[in-house]
This record gives structure tokens, sequence and C-alpha cells, in this order.
């Protein structure tokens, strides 16, 4: 689940998937999004980002773990960002 | 251009910089220099040469049209330099008409030549990304999305936006409020003031007649709202099923703890508010110098909401006198949203001591 906060209009959403609503090659694409980005070693950054970017909350759970990393839009590595941009485009409408 | 004997292109610019501080040569070095530095489309000279070159009053922007392209290819295409005649993209005149409209509304109204009070040129790229929602000052420059077009428009679209943005820069360079808590929420709330502000002064409308929104236009027909945020009533600005509704609260008993920068400045942007309606007359004038100054000359990184109502108060007591109509409508207004200013005990911070790295005071 990603929650996107902040931005200059300040309003706030969220969006999920769910691996059971994935084709097998989604699935591939998001597990290995996850492990490129180290996503479950990953800490959250206490600092603040700059001001008026996005930031994203993003919550992964699995069978055997859950784990919730905090992380401006300015300090998205690659990895990471492509998974926000396939979640945050993959529903069609938003749920707040 | 005019045509001289040339101190020409071919001179690299550290040349012209040299030759640019013998009077004799100085009028035509700087104009090559400027032409030069601008079809680079770069800043590092104008960085070199900020203390000698920059005339007050002279605003420089640069456009660039970052062609659906992220942070990695900012700036992007160079498409419109200062002086240039307008294009046919209205992202890009928009964002060169409203950044010149805030740097004159600093210039005019406070004497502050650009955000850094040094000149510092404005950029803009445009077309950020596909479909972006935001706007934003990267500490370099200005970056706009073009909006999903379901909901929102292009974010160049409101003046008021373009110059809360920019406001982000003159705070960086000033007051540097920590971009979270309660210093994060007067952070966006002196954007939101003077982004409201360079909106007011261009229409010409007094506090009675500005319509407090910020954003206004920002929306498509298909969302239910006037605005992102409204300093006359936070909390009324959009309700909607897809966007949500408005959060802001007016006053101190709404404060969420856990709230969004955006969110908790709904109450000093009613602060301001009120102190300008109380005031009355243009906002930017009385209630906008005391709020500069304040931002400027006083609040520091972790200043709380009580510390802006203490120094506001202050302010506007050196400024107008102690006891004064002004300095009694700015501890009402704070008073009403929920914060009581101790007039008496209000602590003047020394500049110097405020802003130790500072070569002079920002003003």
């Amino acid at each position: 689940m990603i929650e996107r906060t902040g931005g200059v209009a300040g309003i706030a959403l969220r969006r999920s998937i769910s691996s059971g609503s994935l084709n097998p090659d989604e699935q591939l694409t998001v597990n290995t999004l996850l492990e490129r980005s180290n996503f479950f070693e990953l800490a959250s950054s206490d600092q603040p980002g700059p001001p008026d970017r996005f930031v994203y909350t993003i919550t992964v759970e699995t069978a055997t773990q859950s784990h919730t990393v905090k992380v401006s839009e300015a300090d998205l590595a690659n990895g990471l960002r492509v998974l926000v941009e396939l979640v945050m485009r993959a529903a069609t409408r938003p749920s707040l | 251009m005019k045509s001289h004997t040339p101190v020409c292109c071919i001179l690299p610019p550290h040349i012209l910089v040299k030759l640019s501080e013998n009077p004799a040569y100085r009028d035509r070095a700087m104009r090559n220099l400027m032409l030069t530095e601008q079809l680079r489309g770069r800043r590092t000279v104008l960085g070199v040469m900020s203390a000698l070159a920059i005339a007050a009053g002279q605003e420089r922007r640069t456009i660039y049209d970052d062609q659906h392209g992220g942070s990695t290819s900012l700036p992007g295409q160079l498409v419109r330099g200062e002086g240039d005649n307008p294009t046919a993209d209205d992202a890009v005149n928009e964002a060169y008409d409203y950044s010149g409209d805030t740097y004159d509304f600093y210039q005019q109204v406070f004497g502050r030549n650009s955000i850094d009070n040094r000149g510092m040129r404005l950029d803009s790229s445009v077309h950020y990304e596909t479909d972006y929602d935001n706007a934003f000052w990267n500490g370099q420059q200005m970056v706009y999305g073009d909006g999903d077009g379901q909901f929102f428009q292009r974010f160049t679209i409101c003046l008021d936006v373009v110059g809360h943005e920019l406001t982000h820069g003159v705070t960086a360079s000033t007051a540097q409020l920590e971009y979270q808590g309660e210093s994060g929420a007067l952070n966006e709330s002196f954007s939101d003031v003077f982004g409201s502000l360079v909106k007011q002064r261009k229409l010409g409308q007094s506090a009675n007649e500005a319509d407090w929104l910020i954003g206004a236009g920002m929306f498509t027909p298909n969302v239910n709202g006037t605005a992102l945020r409204s300093m006359a009533a936070p909390g009324t600005a959009y309700d909607d099923p897809n966007i949500g509704k408005d959060p802001q609260p007016a006053d101190m008993s709404g404060f969420d703890p856990q709230g969004d920068v955006h969110t908790n400045s709904g109450i000093p942007n009613h602060a301001f508010y009120l102190a300008a309606m109380k005031i009355g007359g243009n906002a930017w004038e009385k209630p906008g110098l005391i709020w500069y100054r304040t931002l400027t000359e006083r609040l520091q990184p972790t200043s709380s909401f009580q510390d802006a109502a203490d120094l506001t108060v202050a302010v506007a007591g050196e400024q107008f006198g102690a006891g004064g109509l002004e300095q009694k409508s700015v501890q009402q207004a704070w008073q009403e949203v929920g914060i009581s200013p101790s007039i008496a005990t209000a602590v003047r911070i020394p500049v110097a001591a405020a802003y130790p790295q500072a070569e002079q005071p920002a003003a």
C-alpha cells in the first residue's frame, strides 16, 4: 500500500495492489523491484523532504513480514520509483 | 542587440568577468557576458559575478521545457529567455509572466532583489514528467507539472501558486523554517501568504476585495471545489468524492499533531487573513510588511506558532507604534486562532545572532 501526502495541493491519496490481482509477469516485476531496492532493509528517513515534494509512505506485507518506508519523492531510488509508479497507476479509482 | 567592438563570445566568461571590473569596459563586457550566459542557459557565471553585476530591478528569467522527462533531465530544453517574445506554449508564458510578477512584487514592495536578495536568476522548467499533479522549487529552479487533466490543470496556471513556490526560496534564504511540525506549517503559511499577496497586488485588490483563496483555478470542472485552500475559511475550499475534503483547521482546536504541513498551515494563514481584514487597506502594505520582516529578520528554523505570534506582534509595534491599530489587530488575530501572543516578553533576536553566516542582514 502506498500513501502519498505532501505536494503543493496537500492532498492525500492511497493506492494499493495485492499480488492476487497481478498476473505472473507483474508479480515477478514487483518482486524484482522489491529485491533490487532492498526494500525490507530500508530505513525511513526522519528528515523532512524538500518543500512541496510528494512524500510516499510505502507498506509491503508478505506472508512472513511487513515493512514500512517513508520517503520523499526527491529521494526515490530507481527501483522504488518504478514500483511507486506501478502502484500509483494500478488502481482506476483513488481510495482515500 | 547593439553591435560593439566585440568583447565577444569568443572570450571565456572568466575573462569577461575580469574586464567587467574595469569601469571603461564594464558595460560592454557585462552585456556580452549576459548574452553568452543566456545562450548557455547556465547560472555559473552569474554566481561568480553576483555582487557586482546584478542591479536591483533586473530580473532574469529562463524557461525550459523538460519534455516530460524527470529530475535527471532538468532543466531541459531552453525555450524562452529574458526579453524573448511569448511562445505558443501557455505553460511557458505563464511561468515567465508569473515569476516576473513575483520578482516585481518582492522588489517593488520590499526592495528585495530576487529570492536570495542577490539577484538570483529565476529558472523554470515546464512539462515535468507526465500527468504530474504538482509544482516545486528545488533550491535552484521552479519545476511545473502539467496536471493529470482529469482533476488538475497545469500547475503554471495560478499566479499565487507560482508565488508560493518562489517564496519557499525566500524562506530558505532567511528563516530556514524546518519543514515539519509547527515550523513546517509556518513555512507553508508564509508561502501561501506571499503567494496570495502577489496575486492581490497584481489584481489591485484590497483585503476586502481579495478572495483569499490559494490555487483557485487549479482544479478542473470535474472537481467539487473552488481552490486548494482558503485563508478566509480554512476547511471549505473543496469537498469532492475523488479528491477528498479540505482538511485545514482554522484555529488551534483543529491542530493535528500528525498533520501534513499543508494542513496545519490553515491556522497561521487564518491569522494573517484576520489581521489584514482588521487593519484594512491593501494587505501587502502593513500586514505584508509585518509578516515579511518577521520572516526575514526574526524567525528561526524551529520557530513555533507561538514564536510567530510573539514576533509579528513585536514587529507590528516597532514598525507602526506600540499599542497602535496594527499591533492590536495582529494580537487579536492570533488570539482568535487560539494563540495568545506575549507582547511584553517578545524577544528581539539580533540579526547577526540569528544568521551568523549571513554577510549582511537580509532585508
